[in-house]
């Protein structure tokens, strides 16, 4: 049985619908050393306080659901151990640059619907294989590769929330997005870009990103959200520039054949 | 802004503690532009207006000239440096390639080529800053 120690959470709370303004309490827990954020605020909850508002879900750094200020960072709640952080007092808000719904829970309305505004889905020329599948577009693992570190994002916004531009530009499309957007250019199978152009090739687009890679300094899934919008700026910039599209030839296998060489 | 939107503003571009060096030279390159920005502005406005009313359009700055020329100096080498870098990141050129995320993360955009870069920039700012001193110094007469 490991050691518990007694910590000071000064935790943010704000009602909009009652509240004029925000205020803080201060609650003492005691915590041993696997005791994670969201674990000592759930004990909160449970033993001291039922009306704190904090919104989880897994419990294990795969849902986004749990991501807050922590000590003035952006961080997951449930990734965060208490005693890591090695402070007397543990400062808890919530993230930073979305409307707060209750205490710690934030809206992230306006991320989802930028994320339809950037077709966050496999776009192509052969509409009729689309509707009527009749098997399904190889990829070699190079061409995996190329979008796989982006597409485990986990959309806990802890990038948007960290974004410098974000924080005086409502309407910018934010490092979450921008990422989703490479993600589905960057797809070996994908021919969306020219659809995509408008919306991320716009005054409010990947331009309006300049380098401060607070994004990645807060991602906790190693997506490099910085290193995909430039990527996604070098890739506009050939393609509208000099008008170096990569060729994509996916080869189509049929689902018979498929199912022949798998077995 | 109101406190329900929690938006930070201009103290979300200010904003360096628990990030990387990288939002600190983001700070730095910003409040760069802005000196560089309105040193010029205030330049024009300066030589117009003493053009206009005495007919002078050069004579040798003064002390308090020479002071705000050595700092803009200072100000132009370090915002040219890192502007160089950042072009270079902004392009993709020194952000590293995709790869697969695998755990403990290293993002490839805060070390690796773009992070030897950014050492680069400051070993050369510093090494200029050391001559633009003695450049100044005796511009100062000292």
């Amino acid at each position: 049985m490991s050691e518990l120690r007694k910590v000071q959470f000064k935790v943010f709370r704000f009602n909009p619908s009652i509240d004029t303004s925000p205020k803080w309490k201060i609650y003492e827990v005691e915590v041993d050393r696997g005791s994670t954020v969201l674990d000592a605020l759930l004990k909160i909850k449970e033993e001291q306080d039922p009306s704190l508002a904090v919104r989880y879900s897994c419990r294990q750094a795969i849902c986004g659901s749990c991501g807050m200020m922590i000590n003035g960072k952006q961080r997951l709640a449930c990734f965060t151990r208490v005693l890591e952080l090695n402070t007397r007092v543990v400062v808890v808000e919530p993230l930073n640059n979305y409307p707060i719904v209750r205490d710690l829970i934030t809206d992230f309305s306006d991320l989802f619907n930028k994320e339809k505004m950037v077709k966050p889905y496999i776009i192509r020329d052969d509409t009729l294989e689309m509707l009527n599948p009749t098997g399904m577009y190889l990829q070699k693992p190079e061409e995996l590769l190329e979008y796989l570190q982006f597409a485990d994002c986990i959309e806990c916004g802890l990038c948007s929330s960290a974004c410098p531009t974000y924080s005086t530009d409502s309407l910018f499309l934010t490092p979450m997005i921008l990422n989703k957007a490479f993600r589905f250019s960057a797809d070996s199978r994908d021919m969306g870009l020219h659809h995509r152009l408008p919306i991320i090739d716009s005054e409010h687009g990947c331009w309006r990103c300049h380098f401060a890679v607070a994004c990645s300094s807060v991602c906790p899934k190693g997506i490099d959200p910085a290193k995909s919008i430039q990527l996604l700026k070098r890739m506009i910039a050939s393609a509208s520039i000099f008008k170096l599209v990569k060729k994509k030839e996916t080869q189509l296998v049929s689902r018979h054949h498929a199912v022949e060489s798998v077995v | 802004m109101s406190r329900k939107e929690n938006k930070q503003g201009i103290l979300g571009w200010l904003k360096i503690r628990g990030y990387s060096i990288e939002k600190l030279m983001y700070v730095a390159q910003r409040i760069s532009g802005v000196g560089i920005i309105v040193f010029l502005l205030s330049h024009i406005l300066n030589v117009g207006l003493i053009y206009a009313t005495t007919g002078i359009l050069w004579e040798p700055p003064g002390l308090i000239g020479k002071s705000v020329l050595i700092i803009l100096g200072i100000i132009v080498v370090f915002h040219t440096f890192n502007g160089i870098r950042l072009v270079l990141a902004e392009y993709g050129f020194i952000v590293g390639k995709p790869e697969r995320a695998v755990y403990p993360y290293k993002m490839t955009s805060l070390s690796g080529a773009q992070r030897l870069a950014l050492y680069l920039v400051l070993a050369a700012f510093i090494v200029l800053l050391y001559f633009w001193i003695m450049v100044a110094l005796n511009l100062l007469g000292w």
